[in-house]
């Protein structure tokens, strides 16, 4: 019986094929389209300084943000851990959002001072979407700490959003646990219901993802996943010798 | 190269775990002659929607009611007797796809990045990257097609019911959260 149905079946396997692949290539056609269309609006948009969409935010952020971030980024070398003088950037970093997204519907703050982004005004701040089950963002918080460690003093903050994937990681007990086992002294947000992790990604959203803020609120880095350490420095680098 | 090391180990990680068992629950379904058709299709789906929201096209198929009811409808043409049935393969795979949260590594990272600008230089490092992904799965379909014991234990009918049941509870899972609380416990597991 199996045998029998062998031919006809790899023949509906070649058809099915060829209709995806067809799909794909019709997709992917729209995707040129659409990705010409954000062009123009990124290009024919950067003096809007009304706070943009979820969606066309997250295009503008990062039209640019491919441009810094995507350096190849698993050579690239340790951030400095003792902080190298501040001096005049010979490129600022690119305006990506004209202000931030709110938090939204968070459930509180973890060690910290403040309770809001807006209390953090005059500081560069960098946020990261993490959860503490998620592999990836545990890969960067070395890198985060060290950079926290190299410009905390010179008016770096960091904040870090917690936006849990799985039921395990929304208990409040856990996520202290393990900020105290993996060393994450900065600020952290609670993010339970994920409300701030889809506002400001929109769909589709990542672990881990980092935003920098400058001193006056405006995203100027965005990158996904892993990686692009040596261009978040350089950021906050050139951030924090901006006037505030 | 690089992408495809990464989809290596990421593919032994919780964040593949929903790919994995998508794939698993398929197996049973269909003839073995068929296999490797479901599993082209199934690919197939899930590159297309996980790169779909990249270029700004989203399904919402990570909604409960909506992925359950594409799941749903994927699963049951993909058990049925029809001959086009295994299409439904396909259907299984966008709702994997469109649910799919993965680990972001440095390479994957920067394949999204610029993805969400440029959606069409995605689609290939996509779908070289859940290839990657799916060789667990694509070793199992190996595993099922050679003459061995686990070729004929899938042939009990004992085992292609209980194949069928698991297919016909996974949607209704997707709909009560369940699906979300045993890929979680999953991930839970594999950090202890």
């Amino acid at each position: 019986m199996v045998e029998k149905g062998a031919k006809p079946s790899r023949r509906r396997a070649a058809v099915a094929v060829a209709i995806m692949l067809g799909l794909l290539v019709v997709a992917i056609g729209v995707s040129r389209l659409v990705s010409a269309d954000r062009e123009a609006i990124v290009a024919g948009g950067s003096s809007d300084t009304s706070p943009p969409s979820v969606a066309s935010a997250s295009v503008g952020t990062t039209t640019t943000a491919a441009a810094t971030t995507t350096v190849p980024p698993s050579t690239e070398a340790p951030v400095a851990t003792t902080a190298p003088a501040v001096t005049e950037p010979i490129d600022p970093p690119p305006v990506l959002r004209e202000e931030h997204p709110p938090l939204r519907d968070i459930d509180g703050w973890l060690q910290s001072d403040v309770t809001s982004l807006e209390e953090l005004r005059g500081k560069v701040v960098i946020v990261e979407f993490w959860t503490f089950g998620c592999y990836n963002c545990r890969n960067r918080l070395p890198y985060t700490q060290d950079i926290y460690a190299a410009y905390r003093d010179q008016g770096l903050e960091i904040v870090g959003i917690h936006s849990p994937e799985f039921a395990y990681e929304k208990e409040v007990d856990a996520i202290v646990e393990a900020m105290d086992r993996l060393g994450v002294t900065w600020p952290v947000v609670l993010d339970t219901d994920r409300r701030t992790f889809r506002e400001w990604q929109g769909s589709p959203a990542y672990w881990p993802r980092t935003y920098v803020l400058d001193r006056t609120g405006r995203v100027r880095f965005d990158h996904i996943g892993e990686g692009a350490y040596g261009a978040l420095e350089d950021t906050v680098v050139a951030l924090l010798a901006e006037a505030p | 190269m690089s992408l495809l090391v990464e989809a290596l180990r990421s593919a032994l990680l919780p964040c593949s775990y929903s790919i994995l068992l998508m794939a698993l629950v398929l197996l049973g379904l269909r003839k073995r002659g068929e296999r490797a058709e479901v599993l082209g299709l199934f690919y197939l789906g899930t590159v297309l929607l996980a790169w779909l929201p990249l270029a700004g096209v989203n399904l919402m198929l990570d909604h409960r009611l909506g992925g359950a009811a594409v799941l749903g409808a994927g699963l049951a043409l993909t058990a049925s007797r029809f001959r086009a049935g295994a299409g439904g393969a396909a259907l299984v795979g966008a709702f994997a796809g469109a649910t799919w949260l993965p680990c972001v590594g440095p390479q994957l990272g920067s394949v999204l990045t610029r993805g969400l600008v440029e959606p069409s230089t995605a689609v290939l490092p996509l779908a070289l990257y859940l290839a990657g992904v799916m060789v667990p799965s694509a070793l199992i379909y190996l595993l099922a097609a050679k003459d061995t014991g686990f070729r004929s234990f899938l042939a009990r009918r004992r085992v292609r019911i209980g194949f069928q049941v698991a297919a016909a509870l996974l949607p209704v899972a997707v709909v009560t959260g369940g699906y979300d609380r045993l890929v979680g416990e999953l991930a839970r597991l594999s950090n202890l």
